[in-house]
């Protein structure tokens, strides 16, 4: 259907008004924060969404863990204490699992529009310069208060629907405190990490959750 | 009348020659010129009629990254929109915020046209207890999942009307259903805008030509100050095509190749003129004469024919070629007799008037071809013969006969029994059949090219585009339109099932990789109908369902979808009160709609969509059409005109060559010219053979066609230069001093009119003419050169 196929543009002028790529980028800030992930190979991330829709009344909060193994490339993000909504990614699969319904879907990773936005988190953020450089275009930085506002376009399948995408940037450790992701119906999403553990332990059974007693659907 | 200045005589029938080319008007449907018949043709014919729009211009944007795309597509359509004189409309892919405002009567008309099971079902849930239920869980999977593209829609379509595609899909062939045209390729980096032209008669390629002159500019200017606008390496490639643009280039393309084809061919023969015999005055007269009958002959196809073919573009230089010769035997006669006019064309009149019938009757024999464009060629050159006769006899002639008191035989080039010995004869008679032979066991043996390209035009920047386009989306790679008629709606849908079942069984022998049927998108009286009654219970609850969705914390841009959709049930339920079926309302709607389902002229038509195992082969096409369902496939067609040509050429070549060699036995009544004038031909045969296996030089469904031509015209010098032989007892000097040199100019005259066509902007135009035009040289040479050696040798002449 047209409807699964396509995504607004709303947001591209202002987005062009506000962040004119001629406007020149500082990307020695990306260059420092990809200098603190080199030696990084896993991550855990406690983190507070708010996301803000258009079709919706009040924005929904709501806080959650993200693990990351760059080695193996998978991640578990979890939503909800204890957890209702489970997604892992291994290799180029989905499971996405409810836990209050007891239901579970596998879906190959991009299907279901899933590369839009949250595709930072499931391709796991850039490590170095070269690949931060794939991946998005700069469009502007600015530091505002303590942190560097690194404002990007997502390039690639990963920009379909994607206005804009900031990354925030601590500004005396250059360590990634948050996402803003602005998509092109006006909705946003913006993340905050709350804390951030590197090089942590992270067991195969994270990306694996016990199924036991769940039922396949198709959410 | 030769002290009217010859300048001017020449510009005032070159005039009158340029505005009969400015005022011919041609066709550019490749599919006229071909075979009716054959399904590919008919389903060209019918997806030009029914889903093709004149004035629909598709506009391709191409960019390294897909929000560059994006952007540019977005800027190009407001662009376009802010100049109503030119465009009435404007579609490119919709954003959801305009998917939410426009595609409520899309989906409405979608689930009313649906399976009532399908719609019955949803109603279910709809039902006073289910309702908030269903709405509350679609606001939970909102809040806690993994966000993605599908939450966002889910968000303004929290009841799930647009999961309709997924519900038709679940009772049909799962990837195989369709919807409407993609408009972006999947990474987004290609577009397309739909422009719908105005302002023109877009039906008439001329204006379509200028009103593209004016839209090129200004999609050119745009996309300059656009780029200032983005970052240095910013690059983007946008590409014209669809109907005016393909009928502005093809069209463009016709009267360029006429024109060009007939103007070199002119000055060739002037020059070629002169070479023999050094004369202005009288080569002023001749070409006025040649752009008089050019004029004419324009004149009178126009009106029998109506719009010319591409293929018929190549008639002016071929009877440039031809007519030329009757002014040349008029012209030497005058000057060798001294002759007035009335004399002349008594002493030359019933010669020249047999030749152009009998070239008439060549020329007439194309119409035993398939090929309608070929045919139309030969019948206007038939007519350009004939009318080319009659112009030289009185028009030219008395021109000709106030000449002739200065007397040219000392003048210009003269030919002699030198340069050919009996042994050279020998050898080359012997070398050139042996090599032919060879050379078709050791390299390819000659063979049709199985492909359309034939019948395309060279240099097309709109054909590049659509190419693309086709490589681009989704889908569209090696997929063939397949059309499906009917003559009411309800037959239709029953006739798109049982092409469905066709369809169905070649997938499963193998024959098709995919099916995409329109079956969702062909209203269904019957299915609508029975709907009815549950949209109208569905419409009481309105105002209950929208209620629900508010107080489960849906803004109200959450709940518009949900609104429009039950606005369009209203007035679906209004329509189906009075009429058969409800017509699809809203722009999109009727835009998605328009693209897989046309009435036209009382025809009721369907667009599918196949892919083919082997788009050359042409089994699936015998395996799927019938009499209501056609494909346009232009990979099989290259495959049937292949058959059909091979076909014309057993039915109508064979028959044409055994009627010949009864004629030169009649005509001989000597076994040794007999077999002299058919080894000639052969001869020249494996001359051709030879440069098709060993250049680039290739046969295909066009060139093919000229086989009977080389044929007549092969024939037709041997038996001149076997009875000058005759006459002059096999002296060969005196042979070609006379009909030598009448052949060297007849020859390079026919040769330079098919030669000019090389340039020409179809593949296939421009290979008959090259063909043609070594074939007549060959034959020219064979009878000047190599005949009269061999003619003393069959008879035994030794001095």
């Amino acid at each position: 259907m047209l409807f699964l196929r396509s995504f607004p543009l709303l947001w591209s002028c202002l987005a062009l008004m506000i962040f004119s790529p001629l406007q020149s980028a500082d990307l020695s800030v990306v260059e420092k924060w990809m200098a603190t992930n080199t030696q990084v190979s896993s991550v855990k991330i406690d983190f507070t969404q708010k996301r803000t829709m258009r079709s919706l009344k009040v924005p929904i909060s709501q806080s959650g863990t993200l693990w990351m193994d760059y080695g193996k490339d998978r991640f578990r993000w979890e939503t909800g204490e204890p957890a209702q909504t489970i997604v892992t990614k291994q290799g180029g699969n989905l499971l996405i699992v409810r836990t209050p319904g007891k239901k579970f879907e596998h879906r190959p990773f991009g299907s279901g529009g899933d590369n839009q936005g949250m595709s930072v988190m499931a391709g796991g953020f850039p490590r170095s310069m070269s690949e931060f450089t794939r991946k998005y275009r700069v469009l502007s930085t600015e530091k505002r208060d303590n942190t560097f506002r690194i404002a990007t376009q997502p390039l690639g399948s990963a920009g379909k629907g994607v206005s804009q995408f900031t990354f925030v940037v601590q500004a005396s450790e250059y360590r990634l405190v948050g996402m803003e992701i602005e998509l092109k119906d006006g909705s946003s999403i913006n993340t905050v990490f709350n804390r951030v553990e590197l090089n942590v332990s992270v067991p195969g059974s994270l990306f694996s959750p016990d199924l036991t007693g769940y039922k396949e659907t198709k959410f | 009348m030769t002290r009217i200045p010859p300048l001017i005589v020449l510009c005032v029938f070159a005039v009158l020659a340029a505005f009969s080319v400015l005022n011919v008007k041609f066709s550019a449907n490749l599919y006229e010129m071909l075979p009716e018949d054959l399904p590919e043709v008919q389903g060209m014919d019918q997806l030009s009629r029914y889903f093709n729009r004149d004035g629909q211009l598709i506009i391709t944007v191409k960019a390294e990254e897909s929000f560059v795309a994006d952007e540019a597509v977005e800027a190009l359509s407001e662009k376009l929109k802010s100049h109503p004189e030119l465009f009435s409309d404007v579609y490119r892919e919709l954003s959801l915020p305009e998917l939410v405002t426009e595609g409520g009567g899309l989906l409405a008309w979608l689930w009313l046209n649906g399976p009532p099971e399908s719609l019955d079902k949803f109603a279910e849930e709809l039902r006073k207890d289910r309702s908030s239920e269903k709405i509350a869980t679609a606001m939970e999977s909102i809040q806690s999942r993994f966000f993605d593209q599908s939450a966002v829609i889910l968000s303004y379509d929290p009841l799930g009307f647009s999961k309709i595609g997924d519900t038709l899909r679940s009772g049909l062939d799962g990837e195989d259903t369709t919807g409407p045209d993609p408009m972006t390729s999947e990474d987004g980096t290609f577009q397309v805008i739909y422009v719908e032209g105005s302002g023109v008669d877009f039906s008439n390629y001329r204006e379509a030509s200028e009103w593209l002159k004016e839209v090129r500019p200004l999609v050119q200017q745009w996309k300059e100050t656009w780029l200032k606008t983005q970052a240095p390496d910013t690059s983007l490639e946008i590409g014209l095509t669809g109907t005016p643009a393909f009928m502005a280039e093809v069209g463009a393309a016709m009267e360029k190749d006429m024109t060009v084809s007939v103007f070199a061919t002119m000055i060739l023969i002037s020059i070629l003129f002169w070479v023999m015999h050094r004369r202005s005055k009288p080569l002023a007269w001749l070409v006025s004469s040649m752009f008089a009958i050019l004029a004419i002959t324009l004149g009178l196809g126009g009106f029998i024919f109506g719009d010319l073919s591409v293929m018929s573009v190549g008639f002016a230089a071929i009877l440039m070629g031809l007519a030329v010769d009757y002014g040349i035997v008029i012209y030497r006669e005058a000057m060798n007799s001294g002759l007035k006019a009335p004399e002349l064309r008594r002493s030359v009149g019933p010669g020249i008037l047999w030749a152009a019938a009998t070239t008439a009757v060549v020329f007439l024999s194309l119409n035993f071809s398939s090929m309608r464009g070929l045919s139309e060629m030969g019948n206007l050159v038939a007519i350009g013969v004939v009318v080319g006769a009659l112009v030289m006899l009185f028009f030219f002639a008395p021109v000709a006969a106030l000449f002739n008191s200065d007397p040219i035989e000392d003048k210009g080039t003269q030919l002699s029994g030198e340069g050919m010995t009996s042994r050279l004869a020998g050898i080359v008679a012997i070398t050139i059949p042996v090599v032919a032979i060879v050379s078709v066991f050791v390299g390819d043996m000659p063979k049709l090219e199985a492909n359309f390209h034939p019948f395309r035009i060279r240099e097309s920047p709109s054909m590049k585009s659509w190419q693309q386009l086709q490589h681009e989306l989704r889908g569209r790679k090696n997929s063939v339109p397949t059309v499906i008629t009917a003559t009411n709606a309800i037959e239709l849908v029953k006739n798109v099932k049982e092409a469905e079942q066709r369809i169905e069984s070649a997938k499963e022998e193998g024959l098709l990789t995919r099916k995409v049927l329109p079956m969702s998108f062909i209203p269904n009286p019957e299915h609508q109908k029975n709907n009815r009654a549950t949209i109208l219970t569905l419409l009481t609850e309105k105002e209950r369902v929208l209620n629900e969705i508010g107080e489960a914390g849906f803004s109200e841009e959450g709940s518009e979808l949900t609104e429009t959709i039950f606005e369009a049930w209203e007035n679906y339920a209004a329509q189906l009160g009075e009429q058969a079926y409800a017509n699809p309302e809203g722009r999109l709607a009727e835009w998605s709609i328009s693209r897989l389902f046309s009435v036209e002229d009382g025809v009721f038509a369907a667009l599918a969509t196949v892919t083919p195992a082997e788009p050359l082969d042409r089994s699936w096409v015998t395996a799927i059409c019938n009499e209501n369902t056609s494909v346009a496939s232009l990979g099989s067609l290259g495959s049937a005109l292949n058959e059909r040509i091979r076909s014309d050429l057993l039915q109508v070549f064979l028959p044409m060559i055994g009627l010949l060699v009864l004629m030169l036995t009649v005509v001989f009544r000597s076994w040794r010219d007999l077999l002299l004038s058919l080894f000639a031909l052969l001869f020249a045969a494996a001359a051709m053979v030879i440069l098709t296996v060993l250049t680039p030089l290739k046969w295909n469904s066009f060139n093919v066609c000229g086989l009977p031509l080389l044929f007549g015209t092969g024939l037709d010098f041997s038996i001149h230069m076997i009875f000058a032989l005759r006459r002059g007892k096999g002296d060969i000097g005196k042979a070609r001093h006379g009909i030598g040199k009448a052949l060297l100019f007849c020859g390079s005259s026919s040769a330079i009119g098919f030669g000019s066509l090389a340039t020409a902007s179809a593949y296939g135009l421009a290979s008959l003419g090259i063909v043609c035009a070594i074939g007549i040289l060959i034959n020219m040479l064979v009878a000047v050169w190599l005949i009269p050696r061999w003619y003393r040798w069959v008879h035994r002449i030794n001095s």
